[in-house]
């Protein structure tokens, strides 16, 4: 019995000493601490909610959601239309760690006023903007490509056609623009990535 | 042993045994989170080894850097026996190479199906690699294949709205009119943020000798920027350079992750030696950009860095370069720790990191998220590693703390395109868009980091559309000059048009241009424009 019980801090020694397999993938965790990026609300001119369905959106804004996954948790986005038109400018983008705590929260949403929509009056508006257009090539400006643009300042949405075109100023340069319906304003460009 | 003693003596074993075992996983160690990683997938995309689905016949992942075509020798003959088979896994369509997501053309989006790569054509498909069918079938496999990849890794990838790859694209890939013959070469992707109903597009331009369409990473590298803006779910990490900005470090940033998708991805640690055959300034067998250090000057960051006073702004490129070849360092650390395992946790590290950046991300912001993302990853292994893999390289985040705001002159220039012809004009509303003759002066005696411009206003009657420019690190005592007299002297500034509209019956327009460096006090300017 006396050599029986021996065996007891053998096995505890070798159970110490033990290396990790070389497949492991168990790091050794350092003790030191590294600046890390804060949790922040990077913008909330919304109101605060917990859940989209406590977010009291106005009843022709329809509600689009999608998820995104990652080994860190998931960042989900709501976007908005209203009768299928697109509204830019305006989400509700929620990133959750993979336990569920909520660690960034972007909230742009306005319950913005209905904006009237009269296609045969916008079909009008693209053709005028066409045969006007001198910068950019508007000539595949589709009264299809419609959307509601929000602005900073603005109380309501801006209706706009959106078109890839030519830059003429930019030899050419390809560029995707948002063009206000009723005037021909440029609200926005926007640029493709290229390799080299 | 004493027969009963043996349950005393077994209790007490294993009473040790657990404690033990709590102990040392309270202490010794932090689990990695593995969570949806598929290690399987990873593996097989690795070896090249893509089962699934219909047969094709590609030389992966191009002639040159093809292990079947080592001697360099692109006949017809050695070209087919350097062809491996690929599945080509999901086609949901009898007409062409295309899934509920993936959407594979020539020209445009409404191609004739007589140019179109037919499931049932695949062998014939891929018989000559100048051939647009041959294109098609690469960019199948090239984006099914890197598509698994990340998905192995734990990722989710936007399939909101589908993307369209044109191997031989028109300038406007909507209009279906006659087919263009490109002088560029070149390949894009656009995100169409403000194009909602619009699919995202990847376009390669240029009928050449060595086809972009034929070569796996450039493929690779354009859904980078795909991946890029998934994984940030499109909240903008170069902003300002879809706007139309000539540099920021987001627009590096956003190269360099591209980049080493493709790089890392095949192992190869760098990308483009078949389709820099086209491009004569590179001599032949180099790649367009390597992770790998080179003998030149992407190695250091103060190399890539400076704004010069010659030249203006760093070139992004070259920035993305320097960026990817600290990744590769990282990943190097994670092979060395674990050659299974190593590059794969390395690659979720780095864009989980990326996951989290903010809009209009700097490469400081980049190093803090790596390291967040280990901490929460891999429980900090790399707390030490990720910072030191920066600085070797000569980054050495926000600098020394200035005392002094850096100077702004500022002089506003008004451009307008009337029939043809474009004219300098009054900065106010009558101009198409407005931009700025500028002088940026840092009168410290330390280099001010990643200094940029931006306009700051709330006035809609002010619209932004290149909202800030970047222009890298302004050494002590020098200064950033824009002026000119054509309307692409000013590519470098911030531009923005008058809107009347809201104007609300003022004359004058006020908004403010700011100066912002990551260790020198912001400067802030107050401009006034008439209408």
């Amino acid at each position: 019995m006396k050599k029986s019980w021996l065996l007891i801090p053998i096995l505890f020694f070798w159970f110490f000493n033990q290396k990790e397999s070389s497949m492991s993938i168990r790091p050794v965790r350092e003790e030191k601490r590294m600046e890390v990026l804060s949790v922040k609300a990077t913008q909330q001119t919304g109101p605060k909610f917990e859940t989209i369905k406590q977010l009291k959106t106005q009843e022709y804004h329809e509600v689009q959601r999608e998820s995104f996954d990652s080994p860190l948790g998931k960042t989900i986005v709501y976007s908005f239309s209203q009768e299928g038109i697109p509204i830019v400018g305006m989400a509700i983008r929620m990133r959750q760690e993979s336990n569920g705590t909520l660690v960034e929260e972007e909230n742009t949403y306005r319950p913005i006023p209905k904006i009237p929509v009269n296609r045969q009056v916008l079909e009008e508006q693209a053709n005028q903007i066409k045969e006007t257009s001198s910068r950019y090539d508007l000539s595949s400006l589709s009264p299809e490509s419609l959307v509601i643009l929000i602005r900073e300042g603005i109380d309501e949405g801006e209706l706009a056609f959106t078109a890839t075109s030519t830059d003429k100023l930019r030899s050419n340069h390809p560029v995707q623009v948002v063009v206000r319906a009723d005037d021909g304003k440029i609200l926005r460009k926007s640029f493709s990535r290229k390799e080299f | 042993m004493k027969p009963q003693l043996v349950p005393a003596t077994l209790f007490l074993l294993s009473f040790l045994l657990s404690s033990c075992g709590m102990r040392r996983s309270q202490t010794n160690s932090a689990p990695i989170n593995l969570g949806a990683f598929d290690f399987q997938a990873l593996q097989n995309i690795r070896l090249d080894r893509f089962f699934e689905g219909p047969q094709a016949y590609l030389v992966i992942p191009n002639p040159i850097d093809s292990t079947q075509l080592r001697a360099f020798d692109f006949s017809q003959a050695a070209f087919q026996r350097a062809q491996s088979g690929v599945g080509l896994p999901g086609l949901q369509s009898g007409s062409s190479l295309d899934n509920s997501f993936l959407k594979v053309r020539v020209h445009h989006r409404f191609d004739s199906a007589d140019q179109l790569v037919r499931p049932q054509d695949l062998s014939s498909a891929s018989l000559n690699i100048q051939d647009p069918k041959y294109s098609q079938v690469m960019a199948y496999h090239a984006l099914t294949s890197v598509s698994d990849y990340v998905k192995a890794l734990g990722f989710t990838i936007d399939k909101s709205r589908e993307l369209y790859v044109m191997v031989r694209s028109n300038s406007d890939p909507e209009q279906a009119g006659p087919t263009e013959t490109s002088k560029e070469i070149n390949a894009y992707y656009a995100h169409n943020t403000y194009q909602p109903q619009k699919p995202r597009f990847i376009q390669l331009f240029g009928d050449v000798a060595y086809p972009l369409g034929a070569d796996r990473d450039v493929y690779w590298h354009e859904f980078g920027h795909h991946f890029n803006e998934s994984i940030t779910a499109s909240r903008g990490i170069d902003d300002a350079g879809e706007k139309g900005a000539l540099f920021t470090e987001g627009s590096a940033l956003h190269e360099c992750l591209a980049d080493y998708l493709s790089e890392s991805a095949s192992r190869k640690g760098y990308i483009g030696r078949w389709a820099a055959r086209n491009l004569p300034e590179i001599k032949p067998g180099n790649p367009l950009r390597s992770a790998l250090s080179l003998n030149d000057s992407k190695n250091y960051f103060p190399f890539v860095s400076a704004y010069q006073s010659s030249s203006g702004a760093p070139e992004k490129y070259d920035v993305a370069e320097w960026c990817t070849r600290v990744l590769w360092d990282i990943r190097s650390q994670f092979e060395n720790e674990n050659k299974e395992t190593g590059a794969f946790l390395s690659d979720r590290t780095v864009f989980a990191a990326v996951g989290i950046l903010p809009k209009n991300a700097s490469l400081t912001d980049f190093k803090n998220a790596l390291v967040e993302a280990d901490r929460s990853l891999n429980g900090g292994t790399h707390a030490n590693f990720i910072p030191s893999a920066f600085s070797r390289r000569g980054f050495l985040g926000k600098g020394s703390s200035l005392n002094q705001p850096l100077r702004l002159q500022i002089n506003p220039v008004g451009f307008r395109e009337y029939n043809n012809q474009t004219y300098m004009v009054p900065a106010n509303s009558s101009a198409d868009e407005i931009v700025f003759a500028l002088a940026i002066t840092n009168p410290n005696s330390s280099a001010a980091r990643n200094v940029r411009l931006q306009i700051v206003s709330s006035d809609p009657a002010v619209i932004p559309y290149v909202e800030m420019q970047g222009f890298g690190d302004l050494a002590a005592s020098s200064t950033i000059r824009l002026s000119g007299s054509k309307y692409d002297d000013y590519l470098g500034s911030v531009s923005l048009a008058l809107d009347r509209r809201y104007a609300s019956g003022r004359s004058r327009i006020r908004f403010v241009l700011k100066v912002v460096s990551e260790n020198a006090p912001e400067t802030a300017l107050t401009v006034e424009l008439s209408l």
